[in-house]
C-alpha cells in the first residue's frame, strides 16, 4: 500500500478533484438565449420579465402560489425571518447539526439561536426537541431539511400550530422533494432555497423563497429592493437582495436540465448503493423510494466496523482528491460565537456528529469515478492494519 | 418597438465579447466561490487604483454591511442625512444605530463642521458618500477622524478611476466602496468592490464574505454571503478593458450637454464636467413652470437610472418620514443623471423639463 496511498506520498487517485458540489453545467446556448433579450436592452438588474418568468416557473415546480427570487440563500433566510418572526421575541429555534452559517443568520437579525436536537432517524430537527425549546422568547422555528430525505414536516407543523409560532423551512437541500406526495415549497409559512452553483439548480449565485402567503410575498418583494414596493412606496425594512438577471438566466437553463439531472443523480446513487455493499464499515443513507427525491447527495455513515476515525478517513480520502466532507461539522453548539447562543439538550447531536460523511457527487463524478472511490474504500478497509502502522510511522 | 425602448442606456460590452467571456466560464466550469475571474478582477483593480487590497462583493449595500462588521463597530454611526436609504439600512443590518449628520447647504455631502459638533465618544464610524460629482471634504474628514478617533468609510460609488487632489479614489478613509451597478461605468450587473490599505481589515472582509478567497483566517464577529459570481466578475472585467474609451466618450458627451444647457434657461449642470461620473441637473422649477412630481414618471421612462431622490433622507421604519432640508439649495430642485446617459436621452430629459416654456 506504500505505492497506493497519496497520504503516504504517492500520486492521488484523481488528478482533478471530485467534490461534493453539484456544479451542473447548463447548455451554454440556452443560457445565452435566456439572457439575450435583457442584454440587448442593457438591463441586467431589474424586476423584469425574466425574473418573473423564473419566479412563475419555480412556483409551478413547487406548487406554491408565490416565489421571490433573491441574491442568495443566506440573505433570503435573513429577509424571510425578519418578516415572519414574532414581534419583540428574540429566539430562533434551530438545530445545531446544520449549515455552518445558520447561527450567523440569527446574529444579522440581532436574534439568539436556540439549538435543539435532531432525530436519529432523519438527522432532521426533532419536533419533540423543538417543543422542549419553546419559551416566552421564541420568535420562530427554523427547520432545515437534512441532506438526504426530509425532516418530520407534520410533527413540526403541529408544534407550530399548537404554539402559534411561525415556521420557516430551509429547503436548500430538499429541492425537488415531496412530502406525502406534495411538493416541498408549500409547507409552513415559507421555504427558502439556494441556487448556488454547488446546489441542485446552478444559478452561479442566488436563491428564492416560496410561500402561499400573499402579504408575505408582497413584503419580501419589497424587502429585496430596499423595502420599496413597485418603485413607489416603502413598506418594510430592506436591503439590495435582488437576484441579477444573469443568475436568473442560469437558473432557468438549469431548470431545463432538471429531468436529465435526476436521471444522472439516480444512476450515481444506485451505483454507489450497488458497490458500497462491499464495504462493511460504511452504510449508505438511502433515499425514500416512494417519494420524489433529487438523489443529489451521497451521505454515508461510518459504522462501528469502520477501522478509522472520521477525521483520519477524511484526511486519507482528501489526499486522493476525493473531496469528501464531514456532515455539518462542527455542529453549531461546538463553535465559539461572539453573540449569545442557547444550547438545549442535544444527546442525539452529540451521538451522531462524528459519524457521517458526504461522498463525491454531482456533474464531475461518473460511474467510473464511483468505482475508483469505492474500490479505494474497500482497499483501505481491508488493509487497515498495515495502513494504520504506516500512518503512525508517518505521524498521521 | 416603442421609441422609448429602443434608446435605453446600454453600457454593456458588445454581445460577442460577452459571449466569449461566457464561453470561458463554461470551459473552466468554475461558477462562483472566488473563481479565477474574481481573482483577476481584484488584481486588476489593485493595480489600476494602486490600492493594497480590493475585495469584490455581491453588491454595494451588502458590501457596506460587511464593511461595518469588519470594522467591528458596536456603538453608533454618523451618516449624511440626505443619502439613499440603503446607507441607513446597511447600518441597521450591521446591528448598530445610525445618526444623521448635517449636510452642506449647497450639496449632499456631510458637513465637517457638523461633525465637529455631532461626534462624541459614541460615534465610532462616519460614513461619507461621494456621488453625483459631489465630493466630501476628504482631507478635513480624515483629519477629524484622527483627532476624534472614529473610523471612516467612503462610499465613492461613481468615482471609480477618478482623482481627488491628484490622489486616486480608493485610497481614502479606512475603507472605500465602489458600486459596479449597471448605472456605473464598471457594470458588473451589480457587484461592488471594497478598497483598503489595511491588510488585517482586508482579511476580515474576505472572511466575512465567505471562506472562499479568505487568504488568512482572522477573527470576525460572524460571516455573511457577499460572494461575487464569475459572471459578475467577467462583466466587470470587460468594462475595465474598455474603461478609458468609455470614460472619454462620457466626458465628450458631458461637454455636449453643457452646451445644450447653456442655451436653456432654468436648467444647469451642477458639477465639474471634468469628472466622469453621474451628475446633477439643477432646475429652476418656477422659471420652468413645472412641478418635479408631475414629470417623474416620464423621466423614469427615459432611463430608469435617472434619480429623483425620492428615497433619500427618509427614515427606514414606518411611517418612513422624509426629512426636510429648508436651507439646502439643491434638494427638491435637482435630478440626478447617470454617467452613461446618451445624448438622445439627455435631449429628451431637457425637452420634458422645458415643456412649459416656449
Ligand atoms: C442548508 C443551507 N441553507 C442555506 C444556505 C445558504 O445559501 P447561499 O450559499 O445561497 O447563501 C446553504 C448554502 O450553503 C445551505 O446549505
Amino acid at each position: 500500500m506504500k505505492e497506493k496511498l497519496a497520504i503516504l506520498g504517492n500520486p492521488p487517485a484523481f488528478e482533478k478533484p471530485r467534490s461534493t458540489s453539484n456544479l451542473i453545467k447548463p447548455n451554454i446556448d440556452s443560457f445565452l438565449n435566456y439572457i439575450k433579450p435583457s442584454y440587448s436592452k442593457g438591463n441586467l438588474v431589474e424586476d423584469n420579465s425574466l425574473i418573473q418568468e423564473l419566479e412563475n416557473r419555480l412556483a409551478l415546480v413547487h406548487g406554491s402560489k408565490y416565489c421571490i427570487a433573491v441574491c442568495n440563500g443566506l440573505w433570503g433566510l435573513v429577509l424571510a425571518i425578519n418578516e415572519l418572526k414574532l414581534n419583540n421575541k428574540t429566539e430562533i429555534i434551530m438545530p445545531s447539526l446544520t449549515y455552518r452559517r445558520m447561527a450567523d443568520i440569527a446574529a444579522w437579525l440581532k436574534m439568539t439561536p436556540h439549538y435543539c436536537d435532531v432525530e436519529i432517524k432523519t438527522l432532521g430537527i426533532s419536533a419533540k426537541s423543538v417543543e422542549n425549546s419553546i419559551n416566552e422568547k421564541t420568535a420562530l422555528i427554523l427547520a432545515p431539511h437534512p441532506i438526504v430525505n426530509l425532516c418530520d414536516v407534520d410533527g413540526l407543523l403541529n408544534i407550530s400550530k399548537k404554539y402559534k409560532l411561525p415556521i420557516l423551512f430551509d429547503s436548500v437541500e430538499a429541492s425537488y422533494a415531496c412530502y406525502n406526495g406534495k411538493s416541498i415549497g408549500t409547507f409552513g409559512d415559507a421555504e427558502v432555497f439556494s441556487v448556488h452553483a454547488s446546489k441542485f439548480l446552478n444559478g452561479f449565485e442566488g436563491g428564492y423563497i416560496t410561500t402561499n402567503n400573499f402579504d408575505l410575498a408582497r413584503k419580501l418583494k419589497a424587502a429585496r429592493n430596499f423595502g420599496i414596493e413597485n418603485n413607489q412606496d416603502l413598506i418594510t425594512l430592506g436591503i439590495n437582495g435582488k437576484m441579477i438577471l444573469p443568475h436568473a438566466a442560469m437558473t432557468m437553463s438549469s431548470l431545463d436540465l432538471l429531468e436529465t439531472q435526476i436521471k444522472k443523480n439516480k444512476l450515481r446513487f444506485y451505483k454507489y448503493k450497488e458497490l458500497l455493499e462491499k464495504v462493511e464499515g460504511i452504510d449508505l443513507i438511502e433515499y425514500d423510494s416512494v417519494e420524489r427525491r433529487s438523489f443529489k447527495n451521497i451521505l454515508v455513515k461510518l459504522n462501528s466496523q469502520w477501522p478509522y476515525s472520521r477525521e483520519v478517513t477524511l484526511k486519507i480520502l482528501q489526499k486522493e482528491n476525493m473531496v469528501v466532507r464531514p456532515y455539518y461539522f462542527p455542529p453549531l453548539h461546538k463553535k465559539e460565537a461572539v453573540y449569545p447562543t442557547i444550547i438545549g439538550n442535544l444527546p442525539n447531536t452529540e451521538l451522531l456528529m462524528n459519524d457521517y460523511m458526504l461522498l463525491p457527487c454531482g456533474e464531475f463524478v461518473d460511474s467510473d469515478d464511483i468505482e475508483i472511490i469505492v474500490d479505494f474504500l474497500v482497499y483501505i478497509e481491508s488493509n487497515s492494519k498495515e495502513i494504520k502502522i504506516e500512518l503512525a510511522k508517518n505521524n498521521n | 418597438m416603442k421609441p422609448n425602448n429602443s434608446i435605453k442606456t446600454n453600457n454593456l460590452p458588445p454581445w460577442d465579447e460577452f459571449q466569449k467571456m461566457v464561453q470561458g466560464i463554461w470551459e473552466r466550469e468554475y461558477y462562483t466561490n472566488h473563481g479565477p475571474l474574481v481573482v483577476d478582477l481584484e488584481n486588476r483593480i489593485e493595480n489600476l487604483l494602486g490600492v493594497k487590497n480590493a475585495v469584490c462583493m455581491t453588491n454595494s449595500s451588502i458590501a457596506l454591511m460587511i464593511a461595518i462588521k469588519a470594522l467591528d463597530i458596536n456603538k453608533k454611526v454618523l451618516i449624511p442625512s440626505f443619502s439613499h436609504l440603503n446607507i441607513a439600512q446597511s447600518v441597521e443590518w450591521a446591528g448598530v444605530e445610525a445618526e444623521f449628520g448635517s449636510i452642506k447647504n449647497d450639496s449632499f455631502v456631510i458637513d465637517p463642521k457638523g461633525i465637529q459638533a455631532e461626534t462624541n465618544e459614541n460615534i465610532e464610524l462616519v460614513i461619507a458618500v461621494n456621488d453625483f460629482g459631489m465630493v466630501s471634504e476628504i482631507d478635513e474628514l480624515e483629519e477629524l477622524a484622527r483627532q476624534k478617533n472614529f473610523r471612516l468609510i467612503f462610499v465613492s460609488d461613481s468615482f471609480f478611476g477618478e482623482n481627488y487632489k491628484e490622489k486616486k479614489f480608493g485610497h481614502f478613509g479606512d475603507i472605500e466602496i465602489f458600486s459596479f451597478n449597471e448605472s456605473q461605468l464598471i457594470n458588473g450587473a451589480d457587484g461592488a468592490c471594497i478598497c483598503t490599505s489595511d491588510n488585517l481589515l482586508a482579511d476580515k472582509l474576505r472572511n466575512i464574505r465567505s471562506s472562499y478567497g479568505a487568504v488568512k483566517k482572522v477573527p470576525i464577529p460572524y460571516t455573511g454571503n457577499g460572494r461575487m459570481s464569475e459572471i459578475q466578475a467577467g462583466l466587470s472585467l470587460l468594462s475595465l478593458d474598455n474603461f478609458e474609451n468609455k470614460r472619454n466618450e462620457v466626458l465628450k458627451r458631458k461637454n455636449e450637454f453643457n452646451t445644450i444647457v447653456e442655451k436653456t434657461e432654468g436648467v444647469s449642470i451642477y458639477n465639474s464636467i471634468n469628472v466622469c461620473c453621474n451628475f446633477i441637473l439643477v432646475l429652476n422649477c418656477v422659471k420652468l413652470g413645472i412641478n418635479l412630481k408631475d414629470v417623474t414618471h416620464k423621466l423614469k421612462l427615459i432611463n430608469k437610472h435617472i434619480e429623483l431622490f425620492k428615497f433619500y433622507g427618509v427614515e427606514i421604519y414606518s411611517p418612513y418620514k422624509r426629512k426636510s432640508f429648508p436651507k439646502n439649495s439643491l434638494i427638491d430642485s435637482s435630478i440626478g443623471l447617470p454617467s452613461n446617459i446618451t445624448s438622445e436621452e439627455f435631449n429628451e430629459v431637457v425637452s420634458i423639463l422645458t415643456q412649459n416654456i416656449k
